[in-house]
């Protein structure tokens, strides 16, 4: 399936099989539509774009890729899942996530339902299947998807054979991946000084036994370990937990058809080896798209596809969990260089039966920390089989109106098991835990539509009426076993002395009516009106009806008498505008209700309080505005340039409560935020000459959030460290932080501002904070808004060169405007036992005058480098520019049926090439929150894996 | 034919468009029920009351059968703790700070089950129980869910608040009194420790209490005995000794166990020395690393017992033929570390959690009575009515009836020190008399007095972002 590159900014794409060519057209809601007339904001990205990428999932392909489209990529855990954000932060507790369409029907997204690992929901489609994806973003294209629709819509099209040409194709990749980068850790030599200092520093000697008695190997804080040959131990975490990883995807297709019936078959393997160990994700798939003419007024169609996505971890932190002591990026870290994970035979170095590293005394007296290696011995792993399946029937009653049935259904069955080994950590409390947790969940969407289309002289009109009824549940059993009886096996189905059972169960629905009248005169003038009314089980009593809407027009000058003669320069002009008002219905099934749940207390019967609700629970609504323009210039430049400004009401917000209320937070309709911004894309064909062409895309998106209004009485709202702060007049989700002014030259104190901007420093000694003069402080630290979390600016730049069969390919991607507080330099500099990164040794203080960037060490000191409070200090910048991906291709054509295939491509590629910023972590780009607190805790970088860079290898034949 | 099928379809679309759609999306939870229904009906209003126990022992998630219990030996010089911050070791180190994880967690814990006993309080008038239940139940239930508030805020006050003993009027914590539903009702000034004190006496009322019932001997709900307890316990913080003891012969129909082990694992509630302990089951137990289990016992290696500088290095106090020491304490391990066996069952966490046993009341008031110019008697008898139970007196190093003055004073501190290891009385103790936190072993020096930022714990900086009010 070739697709033509045109220099458009939307794609070719053949949905409908009875016109021989048409014209561009966009996917929109419930419809397609000429790219000239339409009036809404919508970007396309075509199949190519998407193209010889390695990613098992389309998401993070989509970074760079359009206008308005923010994805950013957590961390490069195999099979994580990428996030992405159309025009802003939609929602504070709501979900901000788009509602993603698969050929006409809504899927699942999100983080699958998981218990202590997660997998992307949105893996399960093979990008090798997408033909294109839409991306609806003002309320014009979203309306009809009514309170579904305040994150934006992506729409998915997968591939359909054509008729008359049977196609078979094979596409395949295969890539190595390694860290983008990884920390400069302090080595044994280095570690065992620096940490003795600090000791002499805090005690006078380093003679001294910090914590947990004898210790065999010398009689300092820290002594160096030795094998039994007498060789100093020096352990390198990072070569323990990093390693380079396998990434391969193979799909092979066959597409064809006759004049009445075409299909499109597929099958595909993935397999992505993460860079951690024990990181792994596969997939398996198959997929048929078949429809039919079956007679002049009846067509019929199906699409199906069935996966089964394995997400494998052994890294506890997967989660996002930022605190997690054994999460293995931690233990990479933090780990001290002169310990041994392994015994010489090869078992764990472990004591009190795997709970802590080291056998009796060991050369660190102090630690009582898990053997982070020993985490092999345990495993998370989540299978998902999964079938999304739609078919239609439609007819056409009379000329031009056609009735349409679609049902559409997603279903998933998530298999969890995470066993804990007794030998290590929190297993080894349980003396062995296994946690087994079988999720069903089903959605359902039904939709009816008619579409009536006419035109008149110059007058054209395009009606459609509709009704949907929309269904989604889970039924969630899980198991828990501890203490293992058996500690040979591995595994929940070994024998446990108690077993422990539960689950849970939920649905919600949906009913919606909608109406849409496209209008256009001489495609000159174009007007179109959308209406949806939307009924939702999961709010309010009297809450649960609301109305979107949306009201859009366009003018396209080119086509004025008046402006022929300007268009031997301006091929087309068209100016575009759009106002309407759509939902947000991401939030919880039952949130609206309060009820009480089982309990039991003393072997009797107990009701606890499970949920307090709110029960006027209503919709969230976001009233969007979009004023626009598009161009085409000489017939090979395009441009396109919009300003949108979004508002949205009556947020649903799980409103935080002082903790003294004894309630943690309340669902309920409150506040209010804006986005604002400017999209710009400009493409063009450079050269277009018959062996060489140049084609370049560039977008650039502006995106300045802020919260207009919170809660009755709720001036500001914080994040999950309470390190960010969320108030009114401010982008969400602020840094929030100690202000401190480096190191004191004199003294190798930090610098902490008191809440009237005291200048004082902080002793570790005496554990209090001192003025100038030497007296005690005796005022107030507070913390202080520190930052916009969110950028303020991102976009991508794409170029592809061919000449002849050749082609390069290069794609530079870029964010900024935002800050990141970079916590891992607390933890890499900690006072503790804690390894530190290399340069700590160099840059902390050791005499007055010194211009230090870390205190004076005294052991056991968490507050001077910022691990006890985040410190103002450790705040950066987040701008990035970013070589996404850069590829060089061969493409061999026959012209003759005699040879085996008909064209052959072979191309390598590198993703992740590099990237150029100031920040001085792992990567900008990482977040380290997954909650459902994320969008109020950005910005916060801790313990997370860097990225990945993948080289891959790739080749596709058609036959 | 085409046509009727196309009609046919078509008449199919409007039935679906016509369709009711009312019932379609109404979604009740499954497995739930609503106030309405719970409170009109007898048993699941005493499921409910038995919801507002389950939030103060664990279902919150680990609250008195876990962090707010050993949080007080960990403060205390008897127990070792070597972990890490995650099992309070900045506790034991005497340096919590506002951002310090258990610090956070007990503070939530405290105030949501007091508001959850605030709900249910309320609750019982506005469903007009009464009608369902009578008169006497609804005053039974709600003395008790108040006396459940009571302790919470008694955990409170010996984390938050400088002692009684030394500033009446100290800034404890907020009090909480009415059910919290709405937001809006984030700002609470601290009360001072007099007025925490004087809602706690108010909470505990042991007349209406004399007739609650219970499974497990009564032990596992709120009693008269039980009341009369945290009364008593707070009169001595307030050093009212006369009030102290007045409480403490109230509580009759209570006697000593005779085998001091008989208190500890599963099932400790058949003996008359148990006067409140939280029951465990498989379906109800301690959160990961946060069970007693889990802190004290040998498998667990997070604490063990200071036979350096803690009670066990007295001699007195670690006697051989003690049962305390014989029985309830292992050998030592290759390191030499001995441990508590009160708490051994790390794996289930089955062992329940003594709050009161009659052996405190006895320890309480020889205690009480030995700050009185002539209780010296009394507080003799009483002491050795504890000691005697785990060591004959042939092989006691210690003549209790020749203790005087301040030696007599002392030996009961020791006592308690010895028989309530483990059992989350020591840091209360100490604070309660604010004496000063001192550790000095080959692990830790630390010398933390009442002048010190660090003898309470600070609210938490979560607590302070909300509640703009609290030093008002």
């Amino acid at each position: 399936m070739e697709i033509p590159v045109d220099g458009q900014l939307s794609v070719n794409c053949e949905l409908s099989p009875d016109a021989e060519y048409l014209d561009d057209v966009v996917v929109i809601a419930y419809g397609t539509q000429s790219a000239r007339t339409v009036t809404a904001a919508v970007s396309s990205v075509k199949a190519e774009a998407l193209k010889d990428a390695p990613n098992v999932s389309f998401d993070s392909m989509l970074q760079g890729q359009a206008a308005g489209v923010q994805v950013s990529t957590p961390n490069a855990g195999a099979g994580s899942q990428a996030k992405v954000l159309i025009r802003g932060v939609s929602s504070i507790s709501a979900g901000t996530d788009p509602l993603y369409i698969v050929d006409g029907v809504p899927i699942s997204t999100g983080v699958v339902n998981a218990s202590y690992i997660e997998a992307n929901a949105l893996s399960d489609i093979n990008p090798a299947d997408i033909l294109s994806i839409d991306v609806l973003k003002d309320a014009a294209a979203t309306a009809l998807y009514g309170s579904r629709a305040a994150s934006g819509v992506i729409i998915i099209t997968t591939k359909q054979g054509r008729k008359g040409e049977t196609k078979v194709t094979y596409d395949m990749n295969i890539g190595v991946t390694q860290p983008t980068k990884l920390y400069k850790m302090m080595d044994a030599e280095t570690y065992y000084t620096y940490k003795n200092q600090a000791v002499k520093n805090a005690y006078g000697t380093d003679e001294r036994v910090i914590s947990g008695g004898a210790n065999p190997y010398g009689n300092k804080a820290f002594n160096y370990m030795t094998d039994s040959a007498g060789n100093i131990i020096r352990t390198n975490w990072n070569d323990l937990v990093y390693k380079n990883g396998l990434v391969q995807n193979h799909t092979v297709a066959i597409s064809g058809g006759s004049d009445k019936t075409q299909y499109y078959i597929s099958a595909n393997y993935s397999n992505n080896d993460g860079i951690i160990i024990g990181d792994s994700y596969k997939r398996y798939g198959i997929k048929a798209n078949v429809s039919s003419q079956v007679n002049s007024w009846l067509k019929v169609g199906l699409s199906a596809q069935y996966s089964r996505g394995d997400t494998r971890v052994i890294d506890s932190s997967r989660g996002g969990s930022v605190f997690s002591a054994a999460g293995l990026p931690r233990v990479a870290m933090i780990m001290p260089p002169i310990l041994t994970p392994y015994n010489e035979d090869g078992s764990y170095y472990v004591m009190n039966g795997g709970q802590y590293i080291g056998v009796g005394g060991i050369s660190i007296s102090s630690l009582s920390y898990p053997n982070g290696m020993a985490q092999k011995e345990s495993f998370n792993a989540i299978v998902t089989d999964r079938v999304i399946a739609s078919g239609f029937a439609q007819v056409e009653v009379v000329k031009n109106l056609f009735l349409k049935t679609q049902f559409g259904a997603d279903y998933m069955v998530e298999n969890e098991e995470t066993f804990w080994s007794p030998i290590y950590g929190q297993g080894a409390g349980n003396n062995g835990y296994a946690w087994r947790t079988m999720d069903n969940a089903l959605s359902w969407t039904w939709t009816n539509t008619a579409n009536y289309n006419v035109a008149f002289k110059n007058n054209s009109f395009d009606f459609l009426l509709g009704m949907e009824a929309y269904y989604d549940s889970y039924a969630y059993d899980w198991i828990n076993a501890s203490d293992i009886l058996n500690k040979a096996y591995k595994g929940f189905r070994a024998g446990y002395v108690t077993n422990d059972a539960g689950g849970s169960e939920g649905a919600k629905s949906m009913v919606s009516y909608f109406a849409r009248v496209n209008y256009d005169y001489k495609s000159r003038y174009m007007v179109s009106a959308n209406f949806r009314r939307d009924g939702l089980s999961a709010l309010g009593e009297n809450n649960k009806w609301g109305n979107f809407w949306g009201i859009s027009a366009a003018w396209r000058i080119s086509e004025e008498p008046f402006f022929a003669p300007a268009r031997n320069v301006v091929d087309e002009l068209k100016l575009k505008a759009s106002y309407g008002v759509v939902g947000n219905s991401e939030i919880g099934y039952y949130n609206a209700q309060t009820y009480y749940g089982d309990a039991v207390y003393g072997g009797k019967a107990a009701l606890g309080l499970a949920n307090i609700g709110d029960a006027s629970l209503a919709w969230e609504s976001s009233s969007k505005y979009d004023v626009g323009l598009n161009a085409s210039l000489f017939n090979r430049i395009n441009v396109e340039l919009d300003w949108y400004y979004t508002k949205t009401n009556n947020l649903v917000m799980a409103v935080p409560q002082g903790p003294s209320t004894g309630i943690g937070s309340l669902v309920t309709n409150t506040g209010a935020m804006q986005n604002t911004g400017v999209e710009f894309t400009i493409g063009a064909d450079v050269i277009r000459t018959k062996n060489f062409t140049w084609n370049t895309n560039f977008n650039i998106t502006t995106s300045h959030n802020k919260v207009l209004e919170l809660a009755e009485g709720v001036t500001e709202i914080y994040g999950e460290s309470d390190a960010n702060i969320t108030m009114p007049g401010y982008s969400v989700g602020q840094l929030y932080v100690y202000p401190t002014g480096g190191i004191d030259p004199a003294t190798g104190r930090r610098i902490f501002y008191g809440s009237e901007g005291e200048w004082t420093t902080y002793d570790p000694y005496s554990r209090s904070w001192y003025l100038a003069d030497g007296t005690e402080f005796q005022g107030n630290l507070a913390q202080v808004r520190a930052g916009n979390t969110l950028p303020t600016w991102f976009g991508g730049w794409t170029n592809s060169f061919k000449y002849k069969g050749f082609d390069f390919n290069f794609m530079l991607q870029y964010s900024g405007g935002n800050w990141i507080l970079n916590a891992m330099t607390a933890t890499g500099s900690d006072n503790r036992w804690w390894n530190n990164f290399a340069e700590v040794a160099e840059k902390s203080w050791k005499q007055p005058g010194d211009k230090a960037k870390y205190a004076f060490p005294v052991y056991g000191d968490n507050v001077s480098n910022g691990s006890a409070y985040d410190i103002s200090d450790w705040i950066e910048k987040g701008d990035y520019l970013r070589l996404k991906s850069v590829s060089f291709g061969y493409t061999y054509k026959t012209k003759t049926k005699k040879n085996l295939f008909n064209s052959i491509r072979a191309y390598v590629q590198v993703q992740n090439a590099f990237v150029l910023t100031a920040f001085t972590g792992l990567d900008p780009e990482i977040t380290s929150s997954y909650t459902s607190q994320a969008v109020l805790s950005g910005g916060y970088y801790k313990n997370t894996l860097p990225q990945a860079r993948t080289f891959t290898l790739g080749v596709q034949l058609t036959f | 034919m085409k046509n009727i099928v196309k009609y046919l379809l078509v008449a199919l679309v409007a039935v679906v468009l016509n369709a009711c759609s009312k019932e379609f999306i109404q979604k009740d939870r499954p497995y739930t029920m609503t106030e309405s229904v719970i409170f009109s009906d007898a048993d699941y209003i005493e499921s409910a009351l038995l919801g507002c126990y389950d939030v103060f022992k664990s279902s919150n998630p680990s609250f008195m059968s876990g962090l707010a219990y050993v949080v007080f030996d960990v403060r205390g010089d008897d127990v070792v703790n070597v972990s890490n911050p995650v099992t309070m070791q900045e506790t034991y180190e005497m340096t919590v700070l506002g951002t310090s994880l258990e610090n956070g967690r007990i503070w939530n814990y405290a105030y949501s089950t007091i508001n959850t006993c605030n709900i249910f309080i309320e609750n019982l008038e506005k469903y007009n129980c009464a009608e369902v239940i009578g008169e006497a139940k609804v005053a039974q239930y709600a003395a008790e869910a108040k006396f459940l508030r009571a302790y919470s805020l008694y955990v409170l006050a010996n984390l938050y608040s400088q002692p009684y003993s030394i500033n009446p009027n100290a800034k404890a914590v907020p009090l909480r009194t009415t059910a919290l539903l709405s937001s809006g009702n984030n700002n609470c000034p601290a009360a001072t420790i007099s007025a925490v004190y004087q809602q706690i006496l108010d909470d505990c009322t042991p007349g209406v209490l004399a007739n609650a019932p219970g499974t497990y001997n009564g032990v596992t709900r709120a009693s008269a005995a039980a009341a009369h307890m945290l009364r008593m316990r707070v009169y001595m913080a307030m050093s009212d000794w006369d009030k102290a003891i007045t409480e403490g012969n109230a509580i009759t129909g209570y006697s000593l166990a005779q085998d001091v082990t008989d208190l500890y694992g599963e099932d400790t509630y058949n003996n008359k020395e148990m006067i409140f302990a939280l029951p465990m089951s498989t379906q109800d137990k301690p959160n990961t690393q946060m069970s007693a289990a889990e802190y004290f016992s040998k498998d667990a290696t997070v604490s063990w017992l200071d036979t350096e500088a803690g009670i066990l290095s007295n001699a007195d106090y670690s006697l051989a033929a003690d049962q305390r020491i014989s029985k309830l304490i292992s050998a030592p391990d290759g390191s030499g570390y001995v441990y508590s066996l009160k708490f051994v069952d790390k794996a289930q966490k089955l062992d329940w959690i003594p709050i009161f046993r009659y052996a405190e009341t006895k320890l309480n008031l020889a205690e009480c009575y030995a700050n009185k110019a002539d209780g010296a008697t009394n507080a003799k008898k009483n002491l050795k009515d504890v000691r005697s139970r785990s060591i004959a007196a042939a092989d006691d190093s210690i003549d209790v009836d020749g203790l005087t003055g301040g030696n007599l004073t002392t030996a009961i501190y020791n006592e308690r020190r010895l028989e309530f290891i483990c059992e989350g009385l020591r840091g209360i103790d100490i604070i309660r008399r604010g004496e000063t936190f001192s550790k000095h072993n080959s692990l830790v020096d630390v010398e933390v007095a009442p002048t010190s930022n660090y003898y309470t714990w600070p609210i938490p900086d979560s607590e302070k972002n909300y509640n703009k009010t609290l030093y008002e």
